[in-house]
């Protein structure tokens, strides 16, 4: 006679799981008080788990919105789009779409952005280190990219926003106007983020395609030493 | 680029802390001969925070393991789960084992891969699951096709429990002797878990350390709890001082061990690391008294 399917190894523990996770999410909720508390225990230390690494990676953004309503758009955010990944360090990437979906962050419309921007640091900060040794420039070859670069072009002045709001940075008069193109780097071990012109734009999309230097018309090159200057590229010998 | 560690030659491992991360570039500055590093003294990382491609962190773990014995406390293998974590983070965890040459490697007796809205849900968490002999076999499956991906033995962290599910064909000690037994892996065993556990489902602390098969002991954790404000439960909280029981715990499972290395784990409230070292102290005098007997 044919084993019925409940009945084979793992069906019964896979369907445990199941159960365990939808108590976990609310879908039910135990009726033994122990059960019920034990579960709550669970849920809050998970999505607490979560919030902090949301709070740990998006530190500009908490302090702009202040520590409450942080916590409820984390919290909002742990819940729908919980950690797929046990490395938490690198958590919440989705989290300016969380906000943008936010009605009532109508009178602040740069904070999605300043998430997008906030997020493009933690990859920086986690980023591979570049190569030890020096590649040699050649027009016919790309000059890469260093692994830790990172760029945003915003409409509004996420660069200025994201300094001024650096331990012990100044507070400027006044904030620009105008969009920025801000550039993240990483240089000995620290994050470095300045403030390019936007027509600096079409060479960073260009190194990013690995385009040969050859192929990056004048325009493109007059940005290029500001790159180099960044640390944006890799260390590089050579006079292509 | 990061250089790899050599493989260490055995240490005896003394007492231990939980480095975490506000505290990892003062460990990794500081000056291992100062008077306040007692001999022995090794750290614990968790080895989510360091799976990443490179950067200042995995920098300032480099600068610690070139100086202390470093172990590796995981919370992603899912090794009692149906689902194992993905083949990428096992991999992860390799890479991570091949740079800083961990002297341990452990994680959780628990699943963590929770269903969410057709993807998952990793939780951090010892989610509870019944002892059932199906149970048993997948996870001795798990815990061997881990250790044969990692070329290492593993030591595996019993659980705290807040309530209890039924459904077990075993209990705790006799699931992790057996998991031992056939695997080869060893156990982590938290002595503030036992505590939680023991008050939480109503049963007797020193007991269940006493039932532990003392030989499979790889390692010992304490850690601090708190009462939970909504019932009667202990919380594993892992924010306050490690409380005499929990020590007594660790000094009863000392006399059946002998000397292993012995872990202060504080993760909320956390103190300047001077007095973390402090409440080591207690911990190092544990395991003198556990050489001199």
């Amino acid at each position: 006679m044919p084993a019925r399917p409940h009945a084979r190894p793992g069906r019964p523990r896979a369907r445990f799981e199941a159960w365990y996770a939808g108590l976990l999410q609310g879908a039910a909720v135990p009726a033994d008080p122990a059960l019920r508390r034990a579960v709550a225990v669970h849920a809050n230390n998970a999505v607490a788990a979560a919030c902090d690494a949301l709070a740990s990676n998006y530190p500009v953004l908490r302090a702009m919105l202040g520590e409450d309503a942080f916590a409820a758009l984390a919290r909002r955010h742990a819940i729908a789009a919980p950690p797929a990944d046990p490395r938490l360090c690198l958590y919440g990437e989705p989290l300016a779409h969380t906000l943008a979906r936010q009605g009532d962050l109508a009178a602040w419309p740069w904070l999605p952005d300043i998430a997008r921007l906030e997020w493009r640091v933690v990859e920086a900060l986690f980023a591979a280190d570049p190569p030890a040794r020096p590649c040699r420039l050649a027009a016919s070859r790309p000059w890469p990219l260093a692994p830790a670069t990172r760029w945003l072009l915003s409409d509004w002045p996420v660069a200025s926003l994201w300094q001024a709001h650096q331990p012990g940075a100044p507070w400027p008069d006044a904030f620009p106007t105008h969009g920025e193109l801000a550039l993240i780097t990483r240089t000995d071990d620290r994050i470095t983020l300045t403030a390019l012109p936007a027509a600096a734009l079409p060479l960073l999309d260009a190194l990013h395609r690995r385009s040969p230097l050859s192929r990056l018309d004048a325009a493109m090159l007059t940005h290029l030493p500001a790159l180099a200057g960044a640390r944006a590229l890799v260390p590089a010998i050579g006079d292509p | 680029m990061h250089g790899t560690l050599e493989t260490r030659r055995p240490v005896r491992l003394g007492a231990g802390i939980g480095l975490r991360l506000p505290h990892l570039a003062e460990v990794a500055a500081a000056d291992p001969a100062g008077p306040d590093w007692p001999d022995g003294l090794w750290f614990e990382v968790h080895a989510e925070n360091f799976m990443v491609d490179g950067g200042p962190r995995l920098t300032a773990l480099l600068a610690v393991a070139r100086r202390h014995p470093i172990a590796l406390h995981g919370v992603g293998l899912s090794l009692a789960g149906t689902r194992m974590a993905p083949r990428a983070h096992v991999q992860r965890l390799r890479r991570l084992c091949d740079l800083i040459a961990p002297v341990l490697v452990s994680d959780h007796l628990a699943w963590q891969l929770a269903d969410h809205a057709g993807g998952s849900w990793h939780v951090p968490d010892f989610l509870p699951f019944p002892r059932t002999r199906a149970a048993l076999a997948q996870t001795i499956g798990n815990v061997a096709r881990t250790q044969d991906a990692l070329g290492r033995r593993l030591l595996i962290e019993n659980p705290s429990h807040y309530a209890d599910i039924g459904g077990h064909d075993m209990p705790e000690h006799a699931f992790l002797a057996e998991l031992a037994q056939a695997t080869g892996c060893g156990l982590l065993v938290d002595v503030n878990n036992i505590h939680v556990s023991a008050h939480n489902l109503g049963l007797e602390a020193f007991w269940l350390v006493d039932q532990l098969p003392a030989g499979a002991i790889g390692e010992i954790h304490v850690a601090g709890h708190r009462a939970d404000s909504a019932s009667r439960l202990l919380i594993d909280s892992h924010d306050a001082p490690v409380a005499a029981d929990v020590w007594a715990l660790a000094a009863r499972l000392l006399a059946r061990t002998g000397p292993v290395p012995l872990l202060l784990e504080r993760d909320g409230a956390l103190p300047s690391l001077p007095d973390l070292l402090a409440e080591a102290r207690v911990a190092a005098m544990l395991l003198d008294a556990a050489h001199a007997g």
